[in-house]
């Protein structure tokens, strides 16, 4: 464990048992005055607020509390039919981050038909390019963000030989580190964030050989501080969504005991919020959706057995992934 | 989804206390909301640009409106002079480095600088070098500051000699900081590469290397920066492919590498001849993956005493032959680690394997 001056000391009074109802209730109740003032700034990534909804509440077994029939009806109606793409809300300009969301939500609901796949299958493969990277939009920012949004969208719809999977491969790996980890581009500082999308890019396309899996396991694992929470960086502070970046990363290879689960496990509790329900970064915070996500994610890997289990590689139900046939690679060794 | 961790980094999501909604931000969603009518009048104006100026500057990440201001560029250029575009993209520069001091961390700014100086004809990269250096003073750890900083590197092109010393002056000042150890692994490998030897970087450097490891260290134990560092300095060894062993059996021939090869490096690099005559099988990963370390010639042998049988390999670019199938004995099997050897498991193992060979 990392020495830190960085860290955060949890106080007595945090909670300590998983509050299920308080978050579901929260969940449930977001979103509902469309005027709220948090809910209009977020509006630019609306998509996956609601991927990030949905899926806490598919673990929870609670989505029958969501609005499915608007959800779907909201997704088809952000695909732009000139390129294929989705947005993240009406208005907004199609990109690869939100079309991702909109076919992980669609997944869940088992409605694919919902939208025009083959115009998603187009958008992505528009945006891969020479050296194997993807663009975000047609504006041109390359990051491995966008690399793990392509394999994962259309592994989803059953079309991952609709683009070059080596060359995507390669420029990924093109991406490692001296220290085994992955930044978002060629050069880039190793993240833990980006890590994860890096070796969720090599599980779908079943080249996680290509790892230095202790290596990287070894600075993985080293994001644990003495509080139990992990950070993303060395020398940063621990924030709850590294408990999903760096555990699901540490799953796929095979290694998730090289952290403290006890001590995780109690960081990842104390970031609740027992009079709003849901999860924020750290005990105290305030809360949000794409926090709650991951925390319950983070303690469904944990093995909490009254959240549904997560699949690491895809962040949805394991359920929604065998439904799917799909079976990203896990290292043996 | 999840990769949205990254942006939404950005958005306030994080170390956020709490705080009450002010009359003022509502007012601001409500021009943000003007914008989207605007752009569907298609009137790509400069009054547009100012109004998502606005916007962008209390929030920068929202996409579609930078998305709009490019497009308004990219139209109204043709009707521009090049002093007034001068003017016109100094403004940009200045709008995203507000919204940087707002944001540090707007994935959303950070592209747009890009967009601006890779789009007009007259970039100052020196410019934006000295803006990496005045944000990484702020932020010594800010990683899109130093993504930045390897873009504007990559147009310039100044000696890497000086982006080297750049990380010697950043760790003087803070052994702890990984972002630079980080850009230095980079660096060395760009300009001293070991290309005979073993080690990442030539011998003199990597001793030079070791020393700042050491002061680092003493600096500061506590922090772990360093020993990734060095970890990566003595840890690092370029590995070859070897073939380490291989079983024959009635059905199959299973061959296995030192680490995982594809099917393209397994065909190209080794052939089994039995009396001299090669086999033409083909060749099926053991576990059904691209890349593997076990590869499994399906082909029937018939296993009869003083057969000679032989591996054809291609390590290191030159052709070696190992041959020795039929000599198998205990000290050979001894090698995969049975200390103790059972001599009835030996048997067994020598019946379904016939012959197993070592390397």
């Amino acid at each position: 464990m990392a020495f830190t001056k960085n860290d955060v000391k949890l106080s007595g009074d945090v909670p300590k048992t998983l509050l299920l109802q308080k978050h579901s209730d929260y969940l449930a109740s977001y979103g509902l005055n469309k005027d709220d003032f948090e809910y209009c700034m977020t509006e630019h990534l609306r998509m996956s607020g609601i991927y990030w909804t949905l899926t806490a509440m598919e673990l929870m077994d609670q989505s029958s509390r969501m609005p499915k029939e608007e959800i779907i009806e909201f997704i088809t109606s952000c695909q732009d039919n000139e390129s294929g793409g989705i947005s993240a809300s009406i208005g907004h300009d199609p990109h690869i981050l939100y079309t991702l969301s909109a076919v992980q939500v669609l997944a869940m609901y088992d409605r694919l038909d919902a939208i025009d796949v083959e115009g998603v299958v187009r958008f992505v493969t528009s945006m891969q390019q020479e050296d194997g990277s993807f663009y975000g939009d047609k504006w041109g920012e390359v990051d491995t963000r966008f690399s793990f949004c392509a394999v994962m969208t259309l592994s989803l719809i059953q079309r991952l030989d609709a683009i070059n999977v080596t060359k995507a491969v390669d420029f990924v790996l093109s991406c490692m580190n001296f220290d085994g980890g992955f930044g978002s581009r060629p050069g880039s500082e190793s993240h833990a964030g980006l890590i994860y999308c890096c070796v969720g890019t090599l599980s779908i396309c079943k080249r996680m050989d290509a790892l230095h899996a202790d290596e990287l396991a070894w600075w993985l694992c080293e994001r644990q501080l003495p509080s139990g929470g992990l950070n993303g960086r060395p020398e940063k502070l621990p924030d709850l969504c590294y408990s999903w970046w760096v555990m699901s990363s540490l799953s796929m290879l095979n290694r998730i005991h090289w952290v403290d689960k006890n001590n995780l496990e109690q960081f990842i509790l104390a970031s609740q919020d027992a009079e709003t329900g849901g999860f924020s970064d750290r005990p105290g915070n305030i809360t949000d959706p794409f926090h709650t996500l991951f925390g319950l994610a983070g303690l469904s890997l944990l093995g909490n057995t009254s959240i549904k289990r997560v699949n690491p590689t895809y962040c949805m139900p394991q359920e929604t992934i065998d439904r799917l046939k799909l079976e990203p690679q896990i290292l043996h060794i | 989804m999840m990769v949205m961790v990254l942006e939404r980094v950005n958005c306030d999501q994080h170390g956020r206390v709490k705080v009450r909604t002010t009359e003022e931000e509502k007012a601001r969603i409500e021009k943000e909301r003007q914008e989207k009518v605007k752009r569907k009048e298609n009137e790509l104006d400069t009054e547009l640009l100012e109004l998502t100026g606005k916007v962008l500057m209390s929030n920068p990440d929202i996409n579609t409106l930078w998305n709009i201001r490019r497009e308004i560029f990219l139209h109204i250029r043709k009707d521009y002079s090049e002093v007034e575009l001068t003017k016109m993209y100094d403004d940009e520069l200045s709008i995203t480095e507000y919204c940087l001091k707002k944001n540090p961390k707007s994935y959303c700014a950070w592209h747009q600088r890009m967009w601006v100086l890779t789009t007009r004809s007259d970039p100052d990269w020196k410019n934006e070098l000295d803006l990496c250096n005045t944000y990484l003073k702020l932020d010594e750890r800010n990683f899109h500051t130093w993504n930045y900083r390897r873009f504007v590197v990559s147009q310039c092109k100044p000696p890497l000699q000086d982006e080297f010393d750049y990380t010697t002056e950043k760790l003087l000042d803070n052994f702890s900081n990984y972002s630079a150890w980080h850009y230095r692994s980079k660096m060395l490998l760009h300009l001293y590469p070991d290309v005979e030897g073993g080690r990442p970087i030539q011998d003199i450097h990597h001793k030079h290397e070791l020393k700042m490891v050491i002061n680092a260290a003493f600096t500061d134990p506590d922090d772990t920066s360093a020993w990734f560092y060095q970890r990566w300095l003595l840890g690092a060894v370029k590995t070859s492919i070897n073939l380490v062993a291989c079983a024959v059996t009635e059905s199959k021939i299973t061959v296995a590498f030192s680490k995982p090869v594809p099917l393209g490096y397994v065909q190209s690099s080794t052939q089994i001849f039995i009396n001299n005559n090669v086999l033409n099988a083909e060749w099926i990963s053991c576990c059904g993956y691209q890349y593997d370390s076990l590869w499994i010639l399906k082909q029937k042998v018939d296993l009869i005493g003083g057969m000679d049988i032989k591996i054809l390999i291609l390590r290191n670019n030159k052709l070696n032959t190992l041959k020795g199938f039929p000599n198998i004995n205990l000290e050979k099997l001894d090698i995969q680690g049975n200390d103790e050897i059972n001599v009835d498991e030996v048997e067994q193992f020598k019946q379904d394997h016939k012959f197993v060979t070592i390397f």
